[in-house]
């Protein structure tokens, strides 16, 4: 293989060429930029900021003998970076510069990762479908009318496409799983706690977890053992080191899955239904075992997370007041500066949520919403913890839809809320999910499934992945992996 | 949608407790100074407006006589 080629390794391919030697960080970046990035960077818009200066120093200074030695990886905008402008995808924060780099960001450089730029999203990862960017949606690289999730879209994008192997990205109700599953790739969101969050612009502290876009399984078990374990910065980070995940390629025989079926009987798209039909045949050739139950329709996770999301980010967002970064207004009085700042900063998405939020926080109302949706809160967690007595892990969908146009939701709060049905019970329970990709539909659109597991169950959420890859690459995922074979020129 | 946040009076949520995730033995570290400072010219590099080090804002007394 070229060196122009190397984009298409898998992570660990090209580190272990770094490390003996073989290819230069330099080298292994550029071949995104120059192959996938020339060709689909400018109808996709994944990127937000990229600095060639930077990445070059960023190579130079990467560690060679280390896991990650050189892997290019993108990271979603509301991670800190001191060599890149971290700004949510949000007019009020445009161009700001972080003074510091988010603990995770510090780990992949110190693993030898080479940070590419900011990836984009939902400003302040609110939104899926990445439309809500303030500078602009990115699109589907599949289908470019259609969306590629979100609200980590960009890096879900540039993964697809082939800019890099590994991103980051921040999962809050599904904003990691869901544009994975719309762009073909993989993507994780670990337990509550095992990734630090210092760093992470804060959207809804409860909830919010770094999460990880690869596509090769074991790229994403190598991203996740680089970056779990305790950060004494982070006071919400489980004690203990994190699961071991060495063993992902260890099979499925004698795994239990749920098969939740009551959950995908209407409202969920026949091509979805399909995919979970033939993951959970590959899991039981294996040698797992499947356990049908019914569970509690994820309507009402929406609910709960729509109260309690909103509720911590209109405390969250307080900070962004115009007065020590960001956008400002100039006014005669401070209150005048405040809400002329911020209206002005902040896009329409944003102020409903914080509008909503402290709605449902106010005096008269916090009962009524808030404290129901805790009590409501509980009772998930509860419904998952039930569950995995009986189960290793679930099997669901990780959308009800494939891929949706640009435009379809934005007028709909409502409907756009609802792609994130299947995912946003993970978030309220803490627990880890992983979206994988079934190869495509016969319009070519990606179509996918989610793994579930209890809290530190990545090790068999990845398993069951690998498990899923294996089967794939000779029947359904040909055609998903095959993308990374067909460029250039077959489009 | 708060409409659609009543469908919660769906649950039977009596006697659930409020969540809570964080662990009541929450790591804490020593309290200690840790070496991450930020000086005041790079706390306020990012102020739309900022002098000597610090953050400037509008007048907040009014009729404050000189």
């Amino acid at each position: 293989m070229s060196a122009s080629e190397t984009w298409r390794l898998p992570a660990r391919a090209i580190a272990e060429r770094v490390r003996s030697g073989r290819l230069s960080p330099a080298a292994a970046m550029e071949s995104g930029f120059d192959g996938p990035g020339e060709h689909w960077e400018r109808d996709v818009h994944a990127l937000l900021s990229t600095d060639r200066d930077a990445r070059e120093r960023a190579a130079r200074e990467a560690p060679r003998d280390a896991p990650l030695a050189g892997v290019p990886v993108l990271l979603k905008d509301n991670l800190c970076t001191r060599d890149h402008p971290t700004t949510c995808g949000s007019r009020i924060l445009s161009g700001w510069r972080s003074p510091y780099d988010a603990t995770v960001v510090r780990r992949l450089r110190q693993a030898g990762a080479v940070v590419v730029g900011k990836g984009n999203m939902d400003e302040f990862a609110m939104g899926s479908s990445t439309e809500f960017s303030a500078f602009g949606p990115t699109r589907n690289p599949y289908d470019l009318a259609r969306v590629p999730g979100g609200s980590s879209g960009g890096p879900a994008a540039a993964v697809a496409y082939g800019l890099v192997p590994l991103a980051l990205g921040s999962d809050t109700g599904g904003s990691v799983r869901q544009p994975a599953a719309f762009c073909g790739v993989l993507g994780l969101k670990p337990t509550y706690g095992r990734l630090s969050r210092y760093g992470l612009v804060a959207f809804g502290s409860s909830l919010d977890q770094v999460g990880v876009f690869a596509r090769h399984v074991g790229d994403l078990a190598e991203g996740y053992r680089v970056l779990a374990g305790p950060d004494p910065f982070d006071a919400s980070m489980r004690e203990g080191p994190a699961p071991d995940v060495s063993g992902w390629g260890a099979g499925v025989s004698g795994i239990r899955f749920g098969w939740p079926a009551n959950l995908w009987r209407e409202g969920v798209d026949g091509a979805i239904v399909d995919a979970l039909e033939r993951a959970a045949a590959h899991l039981e050739r294996g040698g797992a075992t499947r356990v049908p139950f019914d569970f509690l329709p994820g309507t009402f996770a929406v609910a709960t997370y729509y109260l309690l999301a909103t509720a911590e980010a209109s405390s969250n967002l307080a900070r962004f007041d115009g007065i020590r970064y960001g956008h400002r207004h100039d006014a005669e009085d401070v209150g005048a500066l405040y809400s002329l700042s911020r209206g002005e900063g902040f896009g329409p998405e944003v102020r409903r949520r914080i509008l909503l939020g402290t709605y449902a926080l106010s005096a008269g109302y916090h009962d009524e919403f808030y404290m129901k949706a805790q009590r409501a809160r509980t009772r998930i967690a509860r419904e998952f913890h039930e569950a995995f007595a009986r189960c290793e892990l679930l099997l669901l969908p990780t959308t009800p839809t494939l891929p949706f146009r640009l435009g379809e939701k934005t007028e709909d709060p409502l409907s756009m809320y609802l792609s994130d049905v299947f995912t946003i019970g993970a978030n309220l329970a803490g627990i880890p999910g992983l979206s994988v990709p079934m190869g495509l539909t016969r319009e070519r659109l990606p179509v996918a499934v989610q793994l579930l597991g209890p809290a530190d169950g990545e090790p068999v959420l990845l398993r069951a992945a690998r498990a899923l890859e294996c089967e794939g690459r000779t029947h359904v995922m040909s055609n998903g992996y095959e993308r990374e074979f067909m460029w250039p020129g077959s489009r | 949608m708060l409409d659609f946040a009543a469908t919660l009076d769906q649950l039977d949520l009596g006697d659930e407790e409020l969540t809570a995730l964080a662990p009541a033995d929450a790591p804490l570290r020593s309290d200690a100074p840790d070496g991450r400072t930020l000086d005041p010219e790079t706390a306020t590099a990012n102020a739309p407006e900022a002098e000597a080090g610090f953050f400037l804002v509008p007048p907040i007394v009014e009729n404050l006589e000189p």
